[in-house]
């Protein structure tokens, strides 16, 4: 059987898949911080920084936590 | 974390307005070159004068301090009571930030600190909330 000389699949990865840096989310009521506070909470990961109401400055694996347990929230530094 | 036990006292942070009453400017103004000699500035212009400005090309004495929040209550029999719940951390951390400009939260699990409770300082053994 001829070898195909189609290139191999490549996996997609998220560029914030692997990074782990600041990151800036915004959440935009009192009740989704609440749940991000609960949900961090639980995991052991409740740390991060603010300095206005609903703009969080967090490391990069707590903005993907809070992205796969559903919290609602704006990831502004996701593409940057 | 467990719910709220019903009676748990809410947090209650307006003992501290008196301390945030007096503002300054955020930052230095030019004042306009003009004949009249009021001028305005938006509420946003304004923050607390215990407020550090960081930031400014003065050298500061800025003091950083940490803050001990219990969560829960356990005592020796396992239960867990709760003290402070998520909306009274949010309430802490809204209040910070309003005062000082900013904080840092960061929860440590398990617990650095144990203890059996508030207590009276001059007689502790006798008003131990739980019995050790």
């Amino acid at each position: 059987m001829p070898k195909s000389d189609a290139p191999a699949p490549v996996r997609k990865i998220a560029p914030t898949d692997e990074r782990d840096r600041q990151e800036l989310i915004r959440f935009k009521s009192a009740e989704a911080r609440l749940e991000a506070i609960g949900a961090l909470v639980d995991y052991g990961m409740l740390s991060f920084t603010s300095y206005s109401e609903n703009d969080w400055l967090v490391r990069t694996p707590v903005a993907r936590l809070l992205r796969k347990l559903g919290v609602p929230f704006e990831w502004l530094t996701e593409n940057v | 974390m467990s719910p709220p036990t019903p009676k748990r006292r809410p947090v209650n942070l307006s003992a501290l307005d008196e301390h945030v009453a007096k503002f300054k400017l955020r930052s230095g103004v030019a004042l306009p070159q003009t004949k009249n000699k009021s001028v305005s500035f938006p509420r946003e212009s304004f923050v607390p004068v215990v407020q550090a400005e960081v930031g400014s090309v003065l050298p500061l004495l800025v003091h950083r301090y940490r803050l001990l929040l219990p969560v829960a209550q356990i005592s020796p029999q396992g239960v867990r009571k709760v003290v402070a719940n998520f909306a009274d951390l949010d309430a802490i951390r809204n209040t910070l930030i309003r005062h000082f400009g900013g904080v840092t939260l960061l929860h440590q699990a398990p617990a650095p600190a144990f203890g059996v409770g508030a207590r009276d300082p001059s007689n502790v053994m006798d008003t131990f909330q739980t019995k050790p």
